[in-house]
């Protein structure tokens, strides 16, 4: 390793500053003389010397001198800048807690104690370290490292009543990149509840579960000291009730959010109010409402939330901010988006994969064209490009896709990294390439050919020419026919299927938006769940959400609801799909240009547990129901979290039942204070400001009780046993004890969780677009394009997505209307 | 994305104007500023939306918008966009580096017109209502104009290299810097601001100046920097609350410069030049005539409208009612923290440039404010801090002897009445004057001090260091209790009932607030209670009818910019404002009087 890439500018840094001398405490007495000293000459110039001066420029001219288009203007004054606008959307974002106010985790104290963020600048290639992870004392690479989780998040002490939401899946995130950059590397992620946030999450905890050298221990971290001479660092915690010490070489802190620094005076400049974090208060149900016409918020200033959500918050905000602009939306002058994956081609031996990004990252050239001219060329089999191929390529469909084409060669264009080569290489082969993975690399030296000029992007000829060269030095084949030409008219349409939250949401953002609307509903009656269950958000009217909504999609023009009726059939281009829609009243085709999928999804109903045999046993949302008329006449709960979910059959965290169980439980200890209620659970999993239930909770008196996990780390055994008249025995092993245990009471409330539509993978197949094994459909993107499905023109969002809370569903709801919205006035 | 530098600005500078239009293109922002002359004849500035804010949530909401034809203004504080994601190495759930995905929309932001991306910028004011904002943006000066063509030429001979933010301080980088080369608009540009030192210090006084002359061993040179802005660089460096040292960049990566410790090192050093006889003090600056100004109270900020006005050529009488000068100064704070000669060499400082100090001179009813309006002076700066202490409001405490304000207590004692208040001292309140009085009552061998504090050690305002000599020096610290009742013995305190308290949520101010614990109390002994826990003016020394307006603190109402009483010719400043506070800031409240003063002045001839 070499050192020269660590800063040695700065070579004081860490040194503590000069220690103010003291009156002796013994010469203090009775006596009024100065307690402090004051600095003598030498230790004065000393601690004057650390001051970094701010290192901002000091106007001396060097770089004038050397700026030969005098483009240097040091009496540049700023500028004030008056502008018009209809809506403000506020997104001034987020920052990290500063982990120095908590003293004892060393952070600027101790050289090799530091942040997720500080971790992650070295991970990122573009990072001062090239990628590498070092330790900050010395340069050296650790091998030990330890996580310690919620550094100034959930913790109300210092003001932070909240969860981060994003820490426990980046640490996991970070653990998986160190253990696989690092020989030999031992990760420790010290952590309270384990939260990982968002669709995909758990299954992604479970293989970092099961990897030997990344252990996840439960842990309250009480203290952090250096070793002197290594610099190492011993963490002080308790687990499971034992004080334990280890040393470590790195220790990361995952700090939490705070709201960006600039938030509060904008909030006063913009006229929003503020929670007591400084979050922007928002809507319960829309979390881009402000309470203020015309001012919409959008990503980590309305609350910790994953990028995702900042996403599909971006696209609620957009569409809310246009309702406050003349005309709403128009139809013409929009950009282009991005372009959309193409495929094709026929059998044949060399194929051609194209990253988009890396393409535009290094080149000047053109995709779609010169994936239209690679595929007239000779020796092309098959050529596709895709937004991000090592994204697309950790996808089992594409990988299928490429097998089907029996490619035997592969030409990868181009890579931005070279980094990426082993992903393409173990992809390909899975594919069934057995002959020879190229991949280009335009930045790199190295490059087929001889690079273009300095400063001058190669063009999509020239970086055709390159690929032509690598296919001949592989063996040639034969060209591709282009794609069949386009007749059906477009149509600016929408269709909507499912009229739950979702679905109504969705339906009426359209048609605000200015388009007809469709709006689909298999069962006799709009509304989905709400129709069951009033919403958990504490609204000005809960019920209201529901009928208000029902009242503006009957009062809506352009909209048409067809109940009873299902999507059967889906042909024709994206802009021109021909739908076929069956009812009571029989069978008939027609025009959209675009679909919003909606079908959302339903508490699981579990087999076993007693329930349905038993009438003390109830799931979450039927006890939610009970409780809603006012009363509860029992003594006792017992809470069962995790029923169904998070196991072998369904590896997935159902996100929203920790939440409603501790509502739940508060609406007991409000209906009935002395009654006694107890969750089992395995980790509270309360996201972002739901933190304060559970804070509540514990001050209310609900009792936790942590149920230990069989071996294989899969769903905890529990039975229930009745007696005739009597209360329920629930019996169970618990985590911090292991000893078996039993908890009596009247009512056993299960939470149960949320499944997808058992259709969805059927609706998946009509429609032609990805659908995962638990039958949620899948996003282009996980992250960046969270409401868009791998087909053009078809957008979903709400439990279809994944399972989530109610104003997540709006939002993504709002997000996926606006991207139809946009999708519709480009094509016509 | 268009470039911002190409619309066309309200320049306050003409000169740069005329440069600015010679080169400037016709472009969708210059019709957007069109609209607001031409209102009415197109609704463009309808079609139009801020954004603030150029993260992931920004930008996509931005694309979403420009997709529809809008028009949006992408306003961003820092000089790039991408925000913390184009930070990050990976995203939770892809290999990829974020800012590879990130890419492709960075790409659309670049390819669309609809958007204008304002960086280096805040947004200053939103008027107006939904459909009709009026928005101000202030677009900090980039120091590089579009002439740039990239070469990097700057960043190699650039001899400042601050730490890299984006590298969240990892690595260096030069004044002159694009900061993220991966994300628009990939422009140099050379950050100047203030340093956060200065900008923290409520007097802006230049720390990295006369930080840099000690380190260059100019200490004299140094204390001048700190005269320019603050008048008690000797009192300051031993009794400031340093608010610069919290800021302090350094304290990211070890621990902050000891700034105050550096200015009394500094003033300390040309202290002994002068009472060597090796320094002169200034000479009286040379007075203007017909420019009386009377200045009543002579704590840190009468002493600084003096100093100011002074330097102004203005010729300034301080009026002290007490026999000592320095106010809350000499009368407040205790020795072992400010020596006397301390206050009095930065007054003789203040002295020779002419001002007149008078002690034992009450102003209020004889002479009245309008007395020395009669008597020749043409203003008058009140400056008579906050002495009142505030009651604890419990039963027993009006009756019973032995319960001493600390501002009395303090006062006694700092005016050389040094005798014992009993021997079991409760000192009540967790501010400065708190731990003042308690240690002070260590120093007159009282037998058992403690303090009592209704919040825990983490919500005390008094300063850390202060807290950590007083349990030092054997004070005890009682966190979560509160006073319920005073018992007392022959018309004398001797306990007092106490309850316990815990922190329960947040209030509306961040804090956690103190709920008592019931059935928690407790007594304790005790023969001597100072209740310290705020203080209020006294403003019981002015005549009737004196016409000031006050407030219902007690306090007078001045109009904050100017710090002008409802009186014309009358101003004040300093803690008969704003209630109790730091010596800096009423040296900073005072600055601005002193400066309305010398306009007022002017403009009455």
């Amino acid at each position: 390793m070499k050192k020269s890439k660590f800063i040695t500018e700065f070579g004081d840094i860490p040194a503590p500053r000069e220690k103010m001398p003291h009156l002796p405490l013994e010469e203090r007495g009775q006596s009024f003389e100065e307690v402090e000293q004051g600095f003598e000459e030498e230790r004065a110039l000393k601690e004057a010397r650390r001051c970094l001066s701010c290192r901002r420029c000091i106007g001396c001219g060097l770089c004038l001198a050397e700026c030969d288009p005098r483009a240097v203007v040091y009496d540049d004054g700023g500028r004030n800048i008056k502008l018009k606008v209809g809506a403000v959307v506020l997104a001034p974002g987020q920052e990290e807690f500063d982990a120095g106010k908590i003293g004892e985790l060393g952070y600027r104290r101790f050289a090799n104690v530091i942040t997720n963020v500080e971790l992650e600048r070295m991970l990122s290639p573009t990072g001062p370290y090239g990628g590498l992870v070092l330790r900050p004392s010395d340069g050296e690479v650790p091998s030990r490292i330890a996580f310690i989780q919620c550094v100034g998040s959930r913790n109300e002490a210092i003001g932070a009543d909240y969860c981060s939401n994003i820490c426990c899946m980046s640490a996991m995130k970070e653990a998986v990149s160190l253990s696989e950059q690092i020989e030999g590397a031992g990760v420790k992620i010290l952590h309270r509840d384990i939260r990982p946030f968002g669709k995909g999450s758990e299954e992604f905890y479970l293989s970092v579960k099961s990897r030997e050298n990344i252990g996840l221990v439960p842990a309250m971290v009480t203290k952090v000291e250096e070793v002197s001479g290594n610099k190492n660092l011993v963490v002080e915690f308790s687990s499971n009730g034992e004080k334990q010490k280890e040393e470590f070489e790195l220790v990361v802190l995952s700090v939490g959010v705070r709201p960006s620094a600039s938030a509060r005076g904008l909030s006063r400049t913009a006229r929003v109010k503020l929670n007591k974090y400084g979050f922007c208060l928002t809507d319960q149900l829309n979390s881009v409402l402000t309470g203020k016409d015309g001012v919409v918020v959008a990503g980590g200033f309305a609350g910790p939330g994953s990028i995702s959500s900042a996403v599909c918050q971006a696209g609620a905000a957009a569409a809310v901010a246009l309702r406050s602009l003349d005309g709403g939306a128009a139809p013409d002058d929009g950009d282009r988006g991005e372009a959309e994956t193409a495929s094709g081609g026929k059998s044949g031996s060399t194929g051609v994969f194209i990253c988009k990004y890396g393409l535009s990252s290094s080149s000047g050239a053109d995709a779609e064209k010169l994936l239209e001219e690679l595929r007239k060329a000779p020796g092309v089999s098959f050529a596709v490009a895709s937004e991000f191929l090592c994204v697309e390529l950790s996808r089992a469909g594409f990988i299928k896709q490429i097998s089907e084409e029996n490619v035997s060669r592969a030409i990868v264009v181009p890579c931005y990294q070279s980094t990426y080569r082993p992903l393409f290489e173990k992809a390909l082969r899975e594919a069934g390439v057995v002959e020879r993975v190229e991949v280009m690399d335009l930045l790199s030296v190295d490059s087929p050919s001889t690079l273009p000029e300095p400063g001058k992007r190669p063009d999509t000829s020239q970086v055709k020419e390159w690929v032509l060269e690598l296919i001949k030095k592989a063996e040639g084949s034969r060209p591709t026919p282009s794609e069949e030409g386009l007749d059906v008219e477009q149509s600016s349409s929408a269709l909507v299927i499912g009229a739950g939250l979702a679905g109504l949401t969705a339906a009426m953002e359209l048609s605000r938006l200015g388009h007809e609307v469709t709006l689909l509903e298999k069962h006799r009656q709009p509304g989905g769940n709400l129709l069951r269950f009033p919403l958990p958000v504490e609204a000005e009217g809960e019920k209201d959400a529901l009928s208000s909504l029902r009242e503006e999609v009957e009062a809506t023009i352009n909209m048409k609801l067809l109940t009873s009726t299902e999507l059967v059939g889906l042909s024709g281009e994206s802009g021109r799909f021909s739908a076929e829609l069956r009812s009571d009243a029989g069978q008939k085709k027609e025009r959209f240009g675009a679909v919003v999928v909606c079908t959302g999804g339903s508490e699981h109903v579990p087999d076993g547990l007693l329930h349905g045999r038993d009438k003390r046993v109830a799931t979450q949302s039927e006890f939610q129901k009970a409780l809603a008329g006012g009363e509860f006449d029992g003594s006792s709960v017992v809470m069962i979290q995790c029923v169904g979910s998070r196991n072998e059959e369904w590896p997935v965290c159902s996100r929203v039942c920790c939440a409603q169980a501790l509502r739940n439980a508060l609406k007991v200890t409000e209906l009935k204070p002395e009654a006694r209620v107890t969750i089992l659970h395995r980790d509270i999993r309360v996201y972002s400001l739901e933190e304060e239930l559970l804070s509540e909770a514990m001050e209310k008196g609900v009792e936790f009780v942590r149920m230990k996990e069989d071996s294989s780390g899969g769903s905890p055994r529990i039975t229930l046993e009745t007696k005739e008249g009597g209360q329920v025995s629930v019996n169970f092993t618990e985590r911090a004890s292991g000893a078996e245990k039993t908890v009596s009471a009247d009512t056993v409330v299960l939470s149960t969780g949320m499944r997808p539509q058992p259709d969805s993978a059927e609706l998946a197949g009509v429609l032609s677009i990805d659908v995962d094994e638990k039958g949620h459909f899948r996003e282009a993107h996980p992250e960046l394009r969270p409401v868009e499905t791998s087909r053009k023109g078809i957008y979903f969002c709400g439990l279809a997505h994944s399972p989530q809370t109610a104003s997540e569903t709006v939002a993504q709801a709002l997000a996926a209307a606006k991207k139809a919205s946009s999708f519709l006035k480009r094509s016509v | 994305m268009t470039r911002s530098e190409k619309q066309k600005p309200e320049k306050p500078d003409v000169r740069r104007q005329d440069a600015g239009e010679t080169r400037a293109a016709k472009t969708r922002a210059d019709e957007a500023s069109a609209t607001e002359t031409n209102a009415g004849k197109t609704s463009a500035a309808n079609r139009s939306v801020l954004v603030v804010g150029a993260g992931i949530s920004g930008i996509e909401t931005a694309l979403e918008l420009a997709a529809e034809g809008i028009e949006v203004f992408l306003v961003e504080e820092g000089p790039t966009v991408g925000g913390t994601m184009a930070q990050l190495g990976g995203t939770s759930l892809s290999d990829m580096p974020a800012f590879c995905q990130l890419a492709p929309k960075l790409e659309a932001l670049r390819q669309s017109s609809n958007i204008h991306l304002i960086t280096n910028a805040s947004v200053r004011e939103i008027k107006g209502e939904a459909g009709a904002f009026e928005v101000l943006v202030k677009e900090r000066p980039s120091r590089v104009n579009e002439n740039c063509t990239f070469c990097g030429a700057c960043a190699v001979v650039c001899p400042i290299k601050p730490f890299n933010t984006f590298d969240e301080g990892l690595a260096l980088r030069t004044a002159v810097d694009a900061q993220n080369w991966s994300s628009p608009p990939q422009l140099y540009n050379i950050e100047t601001e203030v340093p956060v030192c200065v900008e923290t210090c409520p007097a802006n006084v230049n720390v990295r100046t006369y930080v840099g002359l000690i380190a260059d061993g100019k200490y004299t040179e140094a204390v001048d920097v700190v005269r320019q802005t603050n008048p008690l660089p000797a009192v300051c460096g031993r009794v400031c609350h340093h608010p610069c040292e919290s800021a302090c960049n350094r304290g990211k990566y070890d621990e902050p410069i000891a700034i105050d410790a550096l200015k009394r090192f500094a003033s300390d050093y040309e202290m002994k030049l002068r009472q060597d006889g090796k320094l002169p003090f200034p000479k009286p600056t040379k007075k203007k005539r017909n420019s009386k100004v009377a200045v009543v109270g002579s704590g840190p900020a009468g002493l600084t409208v003096a100093y100011d006005l002074a330097l102004k050529g203005r010729e300034c009488t301080i009026f002290e009612a007490a026999p000592v000068p320095g106010g809350m100064l000499w009368l407040g704070i205790p020795e072992y923290r400010l020596p006397r000669h301390v206050i009095q060499y930065d007054i003789d400082y203040i002295q020779a440039l002419g001002v007149e100090l008078k002690l034992n001179s009450p102003v209020g009813k004889d002479p009245s404010v309008d007395d020395l309006f009669k008597q020749g002076f043409r203003a008058v700066f009140l400056g008579v801090g906050a002495h009142q202490g505030l009651k604890l409001g419990v039963p027993g405490e009006e009756e019973l002897e032995g319960i001493l304000d600390c501002v009395v207590f303090l006062r006694d004692i700092n005016l050389g009445n040094k005798e014992k208040p009993g021997e079991k001292v409760t000192v009540i309140g967790g501010g400065n004057s708190a731990i003042d009085s308690a240690r002070t009552a260590m120093r007159l061998g009282c037998e058992e001090v403690s303090i009592l504090y209704r919040r825990s050690r983490l919500e005390m305002p008094a300063n850390s260091w202060e807290i950590d000599e007083a349990e030092r020096e054997g004070v005890k610290i009682h966190y979560l209790a509160a006073p319920v009742k005073m018992l007392g013995k022959n018309g004398r305190v001797s306990s007092m009932l106490c309850t316990k308290m815990r922190l329960g949520k947040l209030d509306a101010s961040g804090r956690r607030r103190p709920i008592p614990v019931e059935g928690s109390e407790f007594k304790i002994q005790t023969d001597c209670v100072v209740p310290a826990i705020s203080q209020e003016p006294d403003l019981s020394f002015l005549q009737e009818g004196h016409g000031l307006e006050i407030s219902k603190w007690n306090s007078f109402v001045v109009n904050e910019k100017t710090m002008a009483t409802n009186r014309p010719g009358v101003f004040a400043a300093g803690d008969c404002v704003t209630g109790p506070a730091t010596v800096i800031q009423a040296i900073a409240a005072a600055h601005v009087a002193a400066k309305s003063i010398e306009k007022y002045l002017e403009e009455s001839g």
